[in-house]
C-alpha cells in the first residue's frame, strides 16, 4: 500500500440516531478516519457531516462538544482509577457537583466497574480499561459516538449488552476489523476502498441479496452494486 | 479555568507517577550543594564568587534537563494517546500545552526556592554585605522566568518532534543558551539573550552595580521570551496529530 493515500477526500453524510459500520481496504483507513472525525489529525480533503453535525465546527458548543471518541485500548492515563476517570470525564464536561456524582454512579453500575473502582485501570487488565474507555464517553451525553474496535477484551455476550446503546439520538460510527461481530448492533455499512466511500447501504441489503454481515459480504455488495445512498439502497 | 486546572493537575501526577517530578525536584537540589559544601577561601567578594558561580552554572544544567523533561513528556502525551483523550473530551489543545506549562513551572518553584534558600544560607554575614536580599531574590526570580522560557522551548519542541529527539535537541539548545554565560564565556551579562542572562546574572551577582533593575529587566524579557514561545508551542499543537 506504500504510496498509496489511506484516505483520499472521502465524503461522508450520516443521519441523526443511525449505526454505522465503519470498515475499510486497507484495515488502516477506517480508524484513520474516526480519528480525523475526533479531531485528533487534521483532514486536508472530505466533507462530513454526521447527525447535522458539520466536521469541524470549533464553536464552544460544536463537534468537539457533542462528539465522543472511544480509541481501542482507554486512551487515557493508566494509573488513574475507573473513579478518577469517570470523574475526570465528567468534570471536563462541565457537569457540576451533584450531577456528576449521579452520572458517575450510573456509569458504574452499568459498566459493572465496582470492583475495581478505586485500582488503578492498569491493573484491571483490557477489558477493564475499555469499559472505563466507553463508559467516559457516553458519561457526557454525546451526539455522536466514535467507536474504534470496542471492547475486543469482553466476552460475546457483556460486549453486545455493553454496546447495545440506548437513544433513538445517539449516532454511533463503529470502525471494526470483524464486521460479523457487529450484526444486530448496527443499520448501515459504510465500505472504504482505496480511500473513497467505495459502499454506503443499509444493513438490511445484506440480507436481501443473501450477503452476511462479514468484510466478504460487504466487498460482495460492493462488487455487485454500485454505491449507493442508504436511503436510496433501503427503500 | 476548572478544566485548565485539572489537565495540569494530571500534569503533575503524571511526573510524580513516572519519576521525573522526583529527577526534577532532586536535579535542582543537588545545584546548591557545590556552593553548601565550599570551604570559605580568597576574600570575600570572590568567595561569594566562588559559591554563586557553581550554582548558577548548576542551574543552567538543571534547567536544561527540564527543557529535555518538557519536550520529552509534550511528545510522550501526543505518542501516548493522553493528549488525544483529552482533546477527544472537549479540551482546547493549547489548554494541553499550557496546563503542562503550569504544570512544570510549579515543579521548577518547588526544586528552585529551596535550593536558592540553601544557598543564601551558606553565606556569611560578610557575604551578605556585598549580595542584598533582595537583589538575590529578584535574580532568583529571573532564573526562575528563565525556566519557565525554555521549558516552553521544550513543549515547543515536544509538540513538533518525536519524545528522545525533542528531549535531545531541548537539552542542547537549553544547555547551550544557559550554561556558557555563566563560566563567564561570551557573551556577558549585559549582551546575554534574556533567560540565559537571568544565570549569568546569578554568577555575577556579587559584582553587579545594579543587580535589582539588571534582575527585573532579565525577567521581564525571560518571561515575554516565555510567552512567545508559548504561543508558538500551542500553534504548533493546533497542527500536530495525535
Amino acid at each position: 500500500m506504500a504510496g498509496r493515500r489511506l484516505l483520499d477526500g472521502v465524503e461522508l453524510r450520516v443521519p441523526v440516531g443511525a449505526r454505522l459500520l465503519l470498515v475499510s481496504e486497507p484495515e488502516a483507513s477506517a480508524p484513520l478516519l474516526l480519528g480525523i472525525l475526533a479531531g485528533l489529525m487534521r483532514a486536508r480533503r472530505g466533507r462530513f457531516e454526521i447527525a447535522g453535525l458539520r466536521y469541524a465546527d470549533d464553536s464552544p458548543r460544536g463537534w468537539r462538544r457533542r462528539v465522543a471518541y472511544v480509541p481501542p485500548h482507554g486512551g487515557f492515563y493508566p494509573w488513574l482509577s475507573p473513579l478518577e476517570v469517570l470523574n475526570l470525564a465528567a468534570r471536563l464536561a462541565g457537569f457540576g457537583r451533584a450531577e456528576r456524582r449521579q452520572r458517575v454512579e450510573a456509569a458504574i453500575e452499568h459498566f459493572r466497574l465496582g470492583p475495581v473502582l478505586r485500582r488503578a485501570a492498569s491493573r484491571g487488565g483490557p477489558g477493564t480499561l475499555q469499559r472505563i474507555g466507553l463508559a467516559a464517553a457516553l458519561i457526557g451525553d454525546p451526539e455522536v459516538l466514535l467507536l474504534e474496535d470496542p471492547l475486543r477484551a469482553l466476552d460475546d455476550a457483556e460486549r453486545a449488552r455493553l454496546l447495545d446503546l440506548p437513544g433513538d439520538r445517539l449516532t454511533v460510527l463503529l470502525s471494526s476489523t470483524q464486521p460479523e461481530s457487529e450484526d444486530g448492533l448496527v443499520d448501515q455499512v459504510v465500505l472504504l476502498r482505496a480511500g473513497r466511500v467505495a459502499l454506503h447501504a443499509r444493513r438490511r441489503v445484506l440480507s436481501e441479496r443473501g450477503l452476511p454481515l462479514s468484510m466478504r459480504g460487504i466487498l460482495a455488495l460492493a462488487d455487485g452494486a454500485p454505491a449507493a445512498s442508504p436511503t436510496a439502497a433501503g427503500a | 479555568m476548572s478544566r485548565l486546572l485539572a489537565v495540569a493537575g494530571l500534569a503533575i501526577r503524571e511526573l510524580w507517577v513516572t519519576f521525573r517530578l522526583l529527577l526534577l525536584v532532586a536535579g535542582l537540589l543537588v545545584t546548591a550543594l557545590p556552593s553548601a559544601l565550599l570551604t570559605p577561601q580568597g576574600v570575600a567578594s570572590d568567595h561569594i564568587s566562588g559559591r554563586l558561580q557553581p550554582f548558577a552554572i548548576g542551574l543552567g544544567a538543571a534547567l536544561a534537563l527540564l527543557a529535555a523533561v518538557a519536550a520529552g513528556s509534550m511528545a510522550s502525551e501526543r505518542s501516548e494517546g493522553t493528549a488525544g483523550w483529552l482533546v477527544s473530551r472537549a479540551v482546547p489543545r493549547p489548554m494541553v500545552v499550557i496546563g503542562w506549562f503550569l504544570a512544570f513551572a510549579l515543579v521548577l518553584l518547588v526544586g528552585l526556592a529551596p535550593s536558592a534558600a540553601l544557598v543564601w544560607l551558606t553565606l556569611g554575614p560578610v557575604d551578605e554585605a556585598l549580595v542584598q536580599p533582595l537583589g538575590y531574590a529578584l535574580a532568583i526570580l529571573a532564573a526562575w522566568a528563565a525556566g519557565l522560557a525554555v521549558v516552553a522551548l521544550g513543549l515547543l519542541l515536544g509538540s513538533l518532534l518525536g519524545t528522545v529527539s525533542s528531549g535531545l535537541v531541548a537539552l542542547l539548545v537549553a544547555g547551550a543558551l544557559l550554561v556558557p554565560p555563566t563560566l563567564g564565556v561570551l557573551p556577558t551579562l549585559a549582551y546575554a539573550p534574556a533567560p540565559a542572562a537571568a544565570l549569568a546574572l546569578v554568577a555575577e551577582l556579587p559584582s553587579a552595580s545594579r543587580p535589582i533593575a539588571d534582575a527585573l529587566r532579565t525577567c521581564g524579557l525571560s518571561l515575554a521570551a516565555a510567552g512567545g514561545v508559548l504561543v508558538l508551542a500551542a500553534a504548533a499543537m493546533q497542527r500536530a496529530d495525535l
